[in-house]
């Protein structure tokens, strides 16, 4: 049985999917297929757990949007933005991300945070500077390797 | 040269002669769930993993030791960093000679996915078999309830004659000159206990056909499965004054297979027969049952045929579908021929309408024992171990003694090939590689000693042993030098007493 849940809004023409749980070999897109929305909205913030038959279910169902479909990858969690940069395909060509969550670690009071950040907020590939909000900190320590984690921002115009 | 391994999807670490860990690539990163910051610290890799029931700090050591590429058993990786969050991997070590020294590389094959699914896959078929299991029983229980009439008749007539003999005794009872009406007595009393038998009979074979099988295989006799499934359809053979003609046109028709679902396969066919038969009032309604053995693949075949209607043309090509049934509503569930198609495909078989001008035949193909147990050990032993244990072949036409051995056998790891007739035999010593041959001396169409005899002449050097009463003892010590029989198993014999000439037999192969 399929462990993802498909909140679906369609709102001024724009669908917005919210997913939530796990995407597996039981993940199930159907609910998502036929719609012919100009705009479709990905929502991943409720995404805990991906394996890689879900990722090949994910790309079977992506492939098969219409051409012009505009589609937007919204609130993306880690475990999402490492399979965009390792999978071709799991990112649409095209498609927009427009934010995504970023590790932060806290030297001061020894804590890790995911910031949820604005495709916009990052430049030449350079995690922007956050405060703790734990300890409020001002500069924060990106804990990922950069060059690694934006990589999937060259396909970001 | 390390940073080469960035590039890669499998996860790397590379450690020292320390065994400190001197870099990891970022796969390795996503692999422990680790970010850079902790892995910068990280000296040893017991501080991220704990792997469960295997030694990998001593894994690690032989590595340094050995100094080439070795592969671990899949194991569980505990990510101790991590709450709840295991993996399951196959590790694989190989030394590094650089300019710096000497370093050992671990890349980490996660195969967590493809052992979920396994599990998955497992359970899915586990709960499919069950499913199954439920479905054949109800089919018993359908036939059952539509022979119910019938078998009641039957009960019905010896409980008849039963109480009619206790009122005779009665009578006889209330004469003073007892000694008088003594043979009386006990005429009444034997055709009493000849009733009750009777019935006991109808109630042992309704038992022997309800009971749930577990679904294992065994060697055992298509002839006595044939008597089994008509014996058990008496009653409605005789209420339906159908004439059954049994002919066995092959000696040892043994088979390997659930002999309660074989027997399930032959009732359902004969009792369709018997159903088409009295449905149409056909005259002179005969079924004949025949069991010969195919020349060309050795196949052994059984064909049901009677002199009926036929199954009509629209329903031919459906035949074996769930649920087509050409009997009257309530009378058939239509999932009898269904059921008995999956039941001989289980057994590696097939079942088919064959084209008769009159009536109905069926034909079900079972395969030769030879082929099918080496397959069913190839796969145990495929399953259990790396390295195969020895092929033994037996050979004996008592699917008994086949299926003690076989299990005797099986258990100390063997992989066994058996046989009921020892012309296939032979065939099968030809073609295959045999590491020993254990033969029965009496069989009806070549026995034992002229079994090995033509293996020799045929250029077989394994052992042989010979297995019988010890009558027959005579004929071990004349071939023994003659050709080189290591030994002889004397009938009736313990597993101990198998497993220790067999080991020795190997032992010292001629």
């Amino acid at each position: 049985m399929s462990k993802l849940k498909i909140d679906k809004e369609l709102l001024d023409g724009v669908l917005t999917a919210q997913l939530a749980g796990t995407i597996d070999e039981d993940a199930d897109f159907t609910p998502l297929q036929g719609l012919s929305q100009p705009s479709v909205i990905f929502d991943f913030h409720g995404v805990t757990m991906l394996n890689s038959c879900g990722i090949r279910e994910w790309v079977s169902f992506i492939a098969k949007l219409p051409p012009a479909t505009r589609v937007t990858y919204r609130r993306c969690p880690q475990i999402i933005i490492e399979q965009i940069n390792m999978v071709h395909g799991f990112f649409r060509e095209g498609a927009v991300i427009e934010s995504f969550a970023a590790p932060y670690y806290c030297e001061h009071c020894d804590k890790e945070s995911k910031v949820m950040l604005k495709t916009a907020q990052v430049q030449t590939r350079k995690a922007p500077t956050q405060t703790c909000p734990h300890c409020g900190e001002a500069n924060m320590e990106f804990d990922a390797l950069e060059e690694q984690y934006f990589h999937f921002l060259k396909n970001q115009g | 040269m390390l940073t080469h391994y960035d590039h890669l999807f499998e996860p790397i670490v590379v450690l020292d002669l320390q065994k400190k860990v001197v870099h990891c690539n970022p796969a390795f990163n996503l692999f422990s769930k680790q970010p850079p910051r902790v892995l910068r610290n990280i000296e040893f890799l017991f501080q991220l993993f704990e792997a469960k029931g295997f030694d990998l700090e001593g894994w690690i050591d032989q590595g340094f030791l050995k100094l080439e590429l070795r592969v671990s058993p899949e194991l569980e990786l505990i990510h101790v960093r991590e709450k709840d969050l295991t993996s399951h991997v196959v590790l694989r070590q190989f030394p590094l000679e650089l300019p710096e020294g000497t370093f050992l590389a671990v890349s980490i094959h996660d195969i967590s996915i493809e052992k979920n699914l396994y599990d998955k896959y497992r359970q899915q078929l586990q709960e499919l078999h069950a499913t199954h299991a439920q479905i054949v029983q109800a089919d018993k229980l359908a036939t059952l309830g539509e022979m119910t009439a019938t078998i009641s008749h039957e009960i019905s007539n010896p409980l008849t004659i039963a109480v009619g003999n206790t009122e005779i005794i009665e009578v006889y009872l209330a004469n003073p000159d007892l000694a008088s009406v003594r043979s009386e007595l006990i005429r009444a009393n034997t055709d009493i206990r000849e009733s009750i038998d009777r019935i006991h009979t109808i109630i042992r074979n309704m038992k022997h056909f309800l009971w749930q099988s577990e679904d294992t295989k065994e060697f055992c006799s298509l002839e006595d499965a044939i008597k089994h499934s008509v014996d058990w359809l008496k009653a409605p053979i005789e209420a339906g004054n159908v004439k059954i003609e049994t002919s066995v046109l092959t000696q040892d028709a043994v088979v390997l297979a659930n002999p309660l679902k074989i027997e399930q396969v032959i009732i359902n066919l004969v009792k369709n027969a018997v159903d088409a038969l009295a449905e149409k009032n056909t005259a002179d309604p005969t079924i004949v049952i025949e069991l010969r053995r195919n020349e060309g693949d050795h196949a052994l075949e059984l064909r049901v045929t009677d002199n009926g209607p036929g199954v009509p043309k629209h329903v031919k090509d459906n035949l074996f579908r769930p649920f087509i049934t050409t009997k009257k509503v309530g009378q058939g569930t239509g999932l009898g021929l269904s059921i008995s198609q999956k039941i001989i495909e289980s057994h590696k078989g097939s079942i088919e309408l064959q084209d008769v001008e009159k009536g109905t035949c069926f034909l079900i193909r079972l395969p030769p024992i030879e082929g099918y147990s080496f397959s069913r050990g190839d796969k145990v032993s495929r399953g259990l171990a790396t390295k195969r244990g020895p092929r033994i072949l037996i050979v004996d036409n008592e699917p008994q003694i086949l299926n003690v051995l076989t299990r005797f056998l099986e258990d100390e790891g063997h992989h066994v090939i058996a046989s009921a007739r020892p012309e296939e035999a032979l065939r099968f010593i030809s073609k295959m590689d045999v590491d020993l041959v254990l033969t029965d001396l009496s069989m009806p169409e070549m026995n034992g000693r002229q079994l090995a005899h033509v293996a020799r002449e045929n250029g077989h050097k394994g052992p042989i042993l010979y297995m019988s009463a010890s009558k027959n003892a005579e004929a071990y010590n004349r071939d023994r030098d003659t050709m080189q029989i290591s030994g002889m198993i004397i009938k009736p014999f313990s597993k101990d007493e198998v497993i220790r000439t067999i080991k020795d037999a190997l032992g010292r192969k001629p």
